[in-house]
């Protein structure tokens, strides 16, 4: 970032730096940490996000005192629980149990943590720890977040950086906050599309440049956008021709590919049309997961049987076809498999774990099932995370549905699964991520937003599902 | 800086004690009879700010030595430095004064109470002191002694001199960092010691030397000299201030204990708790008045002054709002302000500092309803000296103006913070009635006389024929025999003229009561010579009184309190 621009942003009590997707955001945080004086304080929404930052600020040899980095939601749950009287904060909530008692508990911290700062002594103790607020991805943040940084702002500069192309996160309930409508001063920056400047420079320039065919869309209008080709980074095909496995070949130049669809129905189903080679992306309150982990909790005998071949069908290709008359006559109550010849060992498997105990047996009925070549696993997230389930349950003595519920909620237990080639995603679990080649479905038409989220995934290149390649979007 | 909050348990004479102080306290004085542990409560407040890592604690420390019981201290401050109130530092353990440590109540700050932190320093059986913000929110936080130099507590006790010179616990390190520059100043002196000494009397063995190393095969290049080695050191604790030639340490105890006080105050202006233990000491009373004011004037730069004091000259330079009565029993010390709600008691007890600061001083007090009466005790004090051979001294015992309507309730003050207090006081207003009841079932004794009397009344009733002549005669001295005479007349009583003087003879019990009345309302002896006049001549008569007259039995009764006899009191 440029002297002048950093003079501009810290001349004033709050500021707001549009920063589009690749364009060195991370850069300009750290711009702004090392030209302020004292200690700022760092705040974004995800763990991965705030990982990013702490990577950045090793590289670039920030000193540890000039910054403190912390997710929004662990910051004001600090300072809900450590004055929850003055912030209204009923302690006796839980995030583990019910889903609306989660979003209760997640929700009073916000408003606590505005109201608790309503009082000059709390400010007091901020400006006494802090000579400034940084908020990164400000788009994903909804009113009750705006309404706390505004009262915050009263003793402290607060600077926020985000793109409103990028606000995708909608809640129920929660409207995101309106950007046209701040109440920060915007401070225009000069940047240029980083992230492209390896792998693909033209690409990057294009995803600038369509910024502005797609601004309407802020404003409510829809927009259409005549895709071009970029020297061959972007191929526009017609879905029904559209035939990954004549793809392969070029696949395996890339390190990643990413598909990217509407609904989760039609992620799954790519998953199953192509069995072996995408992988399904997991949302964090997996409900496959937590269904079954809470069946295996309280099934046993022959109905437990039942429900760890109906977890597994989820999982893989060909399990319900391969144990048919494994489930007849389990679905009888009987564990007399004598009559089966298909898959023979998997009876003998069953008899030999009802013996042992439960978290053993149904450990040794999973390891059966990955180790199996008959099935195709697409959903290996969802397999892995059940096995950790089973054992923290082992090891922690609760049931295997809050062993779930922990492993995926727990920040200090959630485990990141980075590691598949092919992956089929949403905009919504895909944003900050970066993959080689991204194929886009807009059988079902994405938001101008999503849209603009699912091309800038893309480093080298992008594959549009569409029968025009003039696309209207809706905002 | 200020405390606002102090609880204290198992230390030293402290089974358990817990203090408020005002919000708005500037000055404290500590009274209290000796052993009632103020100088203990001083020591406490030292401790839990202590400004290094080691504190030196022994087993007579704990309460009846006894180290299975811990040494807890908290103390509570408000206005303490912004620094600790930084997130990572004690900013999420703030609280508000006046609420106690239980792990449960509710203490987050309120908008127009001051910011507090409690700090709590507790020694157990190892003999190891840990100090820690607490808070009953969250669990307790250790607070280094690096935070805790931030807070500028000077304690002037015994060991005075230290001040007045640049060592380690100094308070003039809190002026300049001495360490490097006295190390420097002494190495080069040395050094220079070294260049200069003359030690050229040793020299006779060089001849010698040099002659041992030719025959031994040693060769020495030069002539051998004896030089001064020079070995480490440090000059920290005898680096002294000097007035001229004069050192610092060898002025008055009073003008160095003034010296200290004052830069304890001028290390941290504005911010610094004073604990002095007997104020007093060494200084001449208009100093220690000087001393006083200084401390509440508006320019003054103290945060807080907590002093303990035996004097009379410092309680009546303080106000009611700054006096606390420190009372010891059974290991529960408390600690009690003289200021009540009633703004007439106040007042009373405020003329009382003033003029009697001395009686705040004794453990137990006679509270009389007026001038007549503390005239009268005074007499008392003469005939117990003559008869029983012992002052009310002697037993600790002084006397308290009640000035008139307030008697009861400063009686009633005075037996709360802890003194052991009994009435004299009139019978003559039915209004009394209830208070003194309520004295009664407080424990108070109250000595008064049948109804409706006054003392006057009572004596001129029960006392003989010639004591009344001689009491007249006391009358007539200062008021003169017109005036006396006159009053006679009017109220019908016979007498004769006797050289001036007035004779009477044979009084009816109506004509005793109406010549009290006449000395009450006409207030004969309505002053405190004059009541001590009036009440020798009565106490000198004692003998000649009835057995169970009223008179005989209160001056019996009275005597019998003050003697602490069983059966003390009515």
């Amino acid at each position: 970032m440029k002297k002048q621009e950093l003079e501009a942003i810290f001349a004033q009590q709050t500021a707001a730096v549009i920063a589009p997707a690749g364009h060195g955001k991370t850069e300009m945080i750290v711009d702004m940490v090392e030209y302020a004086g004292g200690r700022q304080l760092l705040l974004t929404h995800t763990h991965a996000g705030v990982d990013a930052l702490q990577k950045r600020l090793n590289h670039r040899g920030i000193s540890k005192d000039k910054y403190t980095i912390s997710t929004i939601a662990a910051f004001c749950t600090k300072w809900g629980m450590a004055y929850c009287h003055t912030s209204a904060v009923d302690t006796a909530l839980s995030p583990y149990r019910t889903k609306d008692e989660a979003r209760r508990y997640y929700s009073q911290f916000y408003d606590g943590a505005k109201q608790l700062f309503q009082h000059n002594w709390a400010g007091r103790i901020l400006q006494n720890s802090y000579s400034g607020i940084i908020v990164d991805e400000y788009q994903d943040c909804i009113q009750p977040h705006h309404e706390m940084f505004m009262v915050l702002s009263q003793y402290l500069p607060v600077r926020v950086l985000g793109d409103p192309l990028q606000g995708i996160f909608s809640f129920d309930d929660q409207q995101l906050v309106d950007w046209n409508r701040l109440g920060f001063p915007v401070v225009k920056v000069d940047t240029s599309p980083w992230r492209w400047s390896e792998s693909n420079p033209a690409l990057g320039q294009y995803l600038n440049d369509i910024r502005n065919t797609l601004w309407p869309a802020l404003m409510g209008h829809p927009c259409t956008l005549d895709i071009e080709s970029c020297n061959g980074g972007i191929c526009v095909i017609d879905p029904q021709i559209f035939n990954v496995y004549s793809l392969l070949g070029e696949f395996r130049q890339y390190k990643t590919v990413l598909y990217l669809t509407k609904w989760e129905a039609q992620q799954t189903n790519f998953c199953l049309r192509h069995p072996n080679i995408f992988q399904l992306d997991e949302k964090q309150e997996c409900e496959d997961l937590f269904k079954y982990a809470d069946s295996f909790s309280n099934k046993s005998g022959t109905d437990l049987m039942l429900e760890i071949i109906e977890f597994e069908s989820k999982c893989s290709t060909k399990v319900k076809s391969e144990l048919t008359s494994f489930t007849n006559r389990l679905a009888k109550g009987s564990f007399d498999f004598g009559h089966i010849k298909k898959n023979m060992e998997f009876g003998q498997l069953i008899g030999e774990i009802q013996a042992i105990d439960k978290h053993e047996a149904v450990l040794c009925a999973l390891d059966w099932f990955e180790k199996n070549p008959n099935f195709k696993c697409y959903r290996k997230e969802l397999h892995s995370e059940m096995i950790r389930s089973v054992k923290y349950s082992r090891d922690h003595g609760i049931s295997i549905y809050e062993a779930a519920v922990h492993i995926r909620k727990d920040p200090t237990l959630q485990k990141r699964y980075q590691g598949f080639k092919c992956l089929s995603s949403r905009t919504l679990l895909s944003k900050g991520l970066e993959f080689d080649c991204v194929i886009i479905d807009m059988s079902t038409p994405l938001t101008a937003k999503e849209f603009y989220v699912a091309l800038t995934r893309a480093m080298k290149k992008i594959y549009v599902l569409s029968q025009s390649s003039s696309l209207t979007l809706n905002p | 800086m200020r405390i606002t909050d102090i609880e204290i348990q198992n230390l030293r004479g402290i089974r358990e004690c817990h203090i408020t102080f005002p919000l708005d306290s500037r000055i404290i004085c500590l009274i209290g009879a000796g052993d009632s542990t103020k100088s203990t409560l001083l020591k406490a407040i030292e401790w839990v700010f202590w400004p290094t890592w080691n504190l030196t604690a022994t087993d007579t420390d704990f309460y009846k030595s006894n180290t299975e019981n811990p040494i807890i201290i908290r103390g509570t401050i408000a206005e303490f430095p912004e620094k600790l109130l930084a997130e990572d530092k004690f900013g999420m353990y703030l609280r508000r004064p006046g609420v106690k440590y239980d792990r449960t109540t509710e203490d987050e700050p309120k908008d127009d109470l001051p910011l507090c932190l409690t700090i709590q320093l507790s020694i157990d059986g190892s003999l190891e002191p840990k100090w820690e913000i607490i808070c009953n929110r969250q669990e307790p936080r250790n607070i280094s002694h690096v935070d805790r130099k931030q807070f500028s507590i000077g304690a002037i006790g015994s060991n005075i001199a230290k001040d007045l010179a640049w060592g380690k616990y100094s308070v003039l390190q809190k002026y300049a960092d001495s360490k490097g520059i006295l190390n420097e100043a002494y190495t080069i002196a040395v050094r220079e010691v070294a260049k200069k000494a003359d030690l050229s009397a040793l020299d006779s063995v060089s001849a010698t030397l040099s002659d041992i190393g030719r025959k031994y095969g040693v060769d020495l290049g030069n002539e051998i000299k004896s030089r001064l080695l020079i070995q480490g050191g440090s000059l920290a604790s005898t680096v002294g201030l000097f007035d001229g030639d004069a050192p610092l340490s060898q002025f008055g105890i009073g003008s160095q204990r003034l010296l200290s006080m004052g830069l304890n105050i001028g290390a941290a202006p504005g911010e610094a708790i004073l604990l002095i233990d007997e104020v007093e000491n060494g200084l001449e009373p208009f100093r220690l008045r000087n001393l006083i004011n200084e401390f509440r004037s508006e320019r003054s730069a103290a945060g807080q002054i907590l002093m303990t004091t035996h004097s009379s000259v410092a309680v009546a330079e303080c106000s009611i709002d700054e006096i606390m009565v420190i009372h010891s029993v059974d290991g529960k010390t408390d600690g009690l302000f003289l200021k009540s709600d009633n703004p007439k008691v106040n007042n009373a007890i405020q003329a009382q500092i003033r003029h009697n600061a001395e009686s705040f001083l004794s453990r137990r007090l006679i509270v009389c309803e007026g001038s007549t009466e503390i005239g009268f005790i005074r007499a008392f004090d003469g005939f117990l000296a003559s008869t029983k051979n012992y002052r009310m001294a002697f037993k600790g015992v002084s006397t308290a103006d009640g000035h008139g309507e307030t008697t009861c309730q400063c009686a009633g003050i005075l037996h709360d913070c802890g003194y052991d207090v009994c009435i004299l006081m009139d019978s003559d207003k039915n209004t009394e009635d209830d208070k003194k009841r309520q004295m009664r079932e407080k424990g108070i004794p109250v000595f008064d006389w049948d109804k409706p009397n006054t003392l006057e009344e009572q004596c001129f009733l029960d006392m003989p024929l010639s004591a009344i002549q001689e009491v007249i005669q006391i009358a007539v001295d200062e008021y003169g025999y017109a005036q006396i005479s006159g009053k006679l007349s009017a109220e019908g009583i016979p007498f004769t003229e006797d050289n001036g003087s007035i004779a009477v003879s044979d009084l009816t019990e109506e004509q005793r009561k109406a010549l009290g009345t006449a000395a009450k309302n006409k207030c004969w002896y309505k002053r405190i010579g004059l009541g001590e006049h009036f009440g020798k001549i009565v106490l000198s008569n004692v003998d000649a009184l009835a057995t169970d007259s009223t008179l005989r039995k209160v001056i019996t009764n009275l005597a019998d309190w003050v003697l602490n006899n069983e059966e003390a009191g009515t």
